[in-house]
């Protein structure tokens, strides 16, 4: 792969954006509940891929930069919109494939709803976890955080998803 | 549902899936990158790629020469100056660079007869001017078109006819000579008046230091004494036709003086040209002798002038310095490629100088290294003490060395010692045993007279006298008619009752047996 000083080839952004933009997206997603926004900045990581300012290194962590780079980034957009708010918010972009199953379908919604209500910061960890199947290593270095603040982000969002959830089970 | 355990829960949660990105920001995401990729795959890029890395590597590939030529370069005079060094341990000769012999006073040298000292003089004068004292020398043994006189071989008789015409002699052999003694009486007299001087040494003309001198040392005028040589035997042929072995023999003793005098120049040249002389005589000898020609006290003097000569040192001696010669031809090469462009033979030009000044260094101290090496290799054989068979049998130490990967690539035509040695030996041993066969020819002869016949077998001799230098062994001998028949197996160590082969062109030292 090209150096930092010297970008990557077009073959190159492809193969990256063919392995890891799912990843991306979701990671993207669960952060920052905005598609939207989680497309800028899918187009932002890509710029800085193809122009060379930075270098992905090893082919196996690939995936952990570019998720740390999705981090950054959301985090830099929070921060903005944050400044600016104010305006009238947006609603949430589900992360979750709707299902035909009416029953899932349900399900789905109350998680949807449920996670809204973690701190970004949890959801960050349990999307990461549960569903991403990232070791608690590899997301302290994506989130940049001691692997124990992962591990207890983690039991925390499971608590609360738990105890969000529990009328959902009730009812169905 | 149950939310379970923990397990069981993220399982559940599990069980949801996350959404995928849409199809087609695909080519949203890329578009844009693409068009700001730095990696442009433009048609130049390759070649300036290319070009940049054939210019890298090309300096890199020069570099790695350069570095690799001067480690060879270095790697070849250390290899030469151990070879120099090893020559030297051997006991030859190197620092010696003219190998001087020292000279007797004038008036004992034969070589300091007036008209041989101007014959030298006259040599060395240019191609393009006259050499009149050469070519006065010329018609003692040829033609006026400058062609010689055949002379027969294996005791034939002169052609009288070709004499006549060749020479514009006229009558009778014992005419013919009065009238040759006539024509050349400057020569002869003085020639005649040389033999009471004991020695025969030629002052010294080569100097190897001097590259022009060495490449294209003259003959310094001996090349000429060719003429004098076939003249005596014509001379000699005529005397015996005539019924005058006294002067046959005055004719053969001069020609072995001026033997001598050849082989006292140190090339190969004139050991060569020496032996060459003495073979040319030699049938003159053979006839005289199976003629009864020569009282007991002639046959003595002949036999005396056939007195041995050391051909082992001469041979060793010759081939010493002709090596160093060769040796050092390559060091003036090295300094002066110009003189590589002259015994290449093709001249100057840009095309050629270039190609001359690319040649590393090393080259040449590697092809000098090379001849000493197998100069002190054949002179340890050539100086071994035993038969001369040894020489024959050591053929492959005397080989012409193969030419290297260099030589072919340069197209150069190696100067090497290989083809000289191997003249030397064979021509020397033969030599070497035709001395012997002569001296015992002329013991033959001598013992005929005092007893009547020849002896029955060489057992009546003095052993040492019989002996083949050549083999070790005592020469093979028979009667036959009355005559006898006396030969070396020869090299091949065949004996095929002293067979000659009739083919005409056969160098004499590849007979199958050599025969007196």
């Amino acid at each position: 792969m090209g150096g930092a000083k010297r970008g990557l080839t077009a073959k190159d952004l492809e193969r990256i954006h063919d392995e890891h933009v799912t990843a991306m997206y979701r990671h993207g997603l669960s952060l920052l509940r905005d598609e939207t926004a989680v497309r800028d900045i899918l187009q932002d990581v890509f710029l800085k891929l193809a122009e060379g300012r930075v270098d992905l290194g090893e082919k196996d962590s690939e995936r952990a930069y570019l998720l740390r780079m999705i981090h950054h980034g959301a985090l830099d957009r929070m921060r903005r919109d944050k400044v600016r708010r104010g305006h009238a918010e947006k609603k949430p972009a589900e992360i979750f494939q709707a299902s035909p199953d009416p029953d899932r379908e349900a399900f789905r919604l109350e998680l949807e709803s449920a996670l809204g209500q973690l701190p970004p910061e949890q959801r960050e960890v349990v999307v990461l976890k549960l569903w991403s199947e990232h070791t608690f290593d590899e997301i302290a270095r994506i989130c940049g955080i001691p692997l124990n603040t992962a591990a207890s982000r983690y039991r925390y969002a499971i608590d609360k998803l738990r105890s969000l959830l529990r009328p959902a089970y009730e009812e169905l | 549902m149950k939310p379970g355990d923990d397990r069981e829960f993220e399982e559940q949660l599990r069980g949801v899936e996350l959404r995928h990105p849409p199809e087609e920001w695909r080519d949203l995401l890329l578009q844009k990158a693409r068009s700001r990729s730095l990696f442009r795959e433009r048609k130049t890029t390759p070649r300036r790629k290319w070009s940049r890395r054939s210019l890298e590597g090309a300096a890199v590939l020069l570099s790695i020469l350069g570095l690799g030529t001067a480690a060879a370069n270095r790697w070849a005079a250390g290899v030469r100056h151990g070879a120099v060094e090893s020559f030297r341990l051997r006991g030859n000769l190197f620092d010696e660079a003219k190998f001087e012999v020292p000279l007797p006073p004038d008036e004992e040298n034969f070589a300091m007869l007036p008209l041989l000292v101007a014959l030298r003089k006259e040599a060395a004068l240019p191609e393009d001017l006259d050499h009149p004292l050469r070519t006065r020398l010329q018609r003692m043994g040829a033609d006026e078109r400058g062609r010689s006189i055949k002379l027969p071989k294996q005791r034939a008789d002169l052609d009288l006819e070709a004499v006549r015409t060749g020479l514009g002699l006229r009558g009778t052999a014992a005419e013919m000579l009065e009238e040759y003694d006539r024509k050349h009486a400057d020569v002869l007299n003085a020639l005649k008046d040389g033999m009471h001087r004991p020695s025969a040494v030629l002052p010294p003309r080569l100097d190897i230091n001097d590259p022009e001198n060495v490449f294209r040392a003259a003959s310094g005028g001996i090349l000429a004494l060719k003429h004098i040589s076939t003249g005596l035997a014509i001379r000699a042929g005529l005397a015996l036709e005539a019924g005058r072995p006294e002067i046959a023999m005055e004719s053969i003793l001069i020609n072995r003086r001026l033997s001598d005098l050849v082989m006292s120049e140190p090339t190969a040249l004139g050991q060569l040209l020496g032996w060459a002389f003495d073979r040319l005589h030699l049938h003159l000898l053979q006839k005289g002798i199976a003629a009864g020609a020569w009282d007991a006290g002639q046959l003595a003097a002949l036999r005396q002038a056939w007195t041995p000569r050391d051909t082992r040192e001469t041979v060793a001696r010759t081939l010493n310095i002709e090596g160093v010669a060769i040796a050092i031809l390559y060091d003036h090469w090295k300094r002066d490629r110009r003189l590589l462009g002259e015994i290449q033979g093709t001249g100057s030009g840009l095309i050629n100088e270039l190609k001359w000044k690319a040649l590393p260094g090393f080259w040449f101290d590697s092809q000098a290294a090379a001849v000493l090496g197998r100069t002190e290799q054949a002179l340890e054989v050539i100086r071994e003490e035993g038969p001369l068979q040894k020489w024959w049998d050591e053929g492959r130490t005397f080989s012409a060395a193969a030419p290297d990967l260099l030589s072919q690539a340069f197209q150069i035509e190696e100067y090497s010692e290989g083809p000289l040695v191997q003249a030397l030996v064979k021509s020397g041993s033969r030599a070497a045993v035709d001395d012997a066969m002569a001296r015992l020819a002329c013991r033959l002869a001598e013992y005929k007279m005092a007893t009547g016949s020849f002896p029955a077998t060489l057992d009546s001799l003095p052993a040492e006298e019989t002996l083949d230098p050549l083999s070790g062994e005592p020469f093979r001998y028979r009667l036959e008619e009355g005559h006898f028949v006396l030969y070396s197996i020869g090299p091949d160590k065949v004996d095929e009752g002293g067979l000659v082969h009739p083919k005409r062109l056969m160098p004499i030292h590849d007979q199958p047996d050599w025969l007196w």
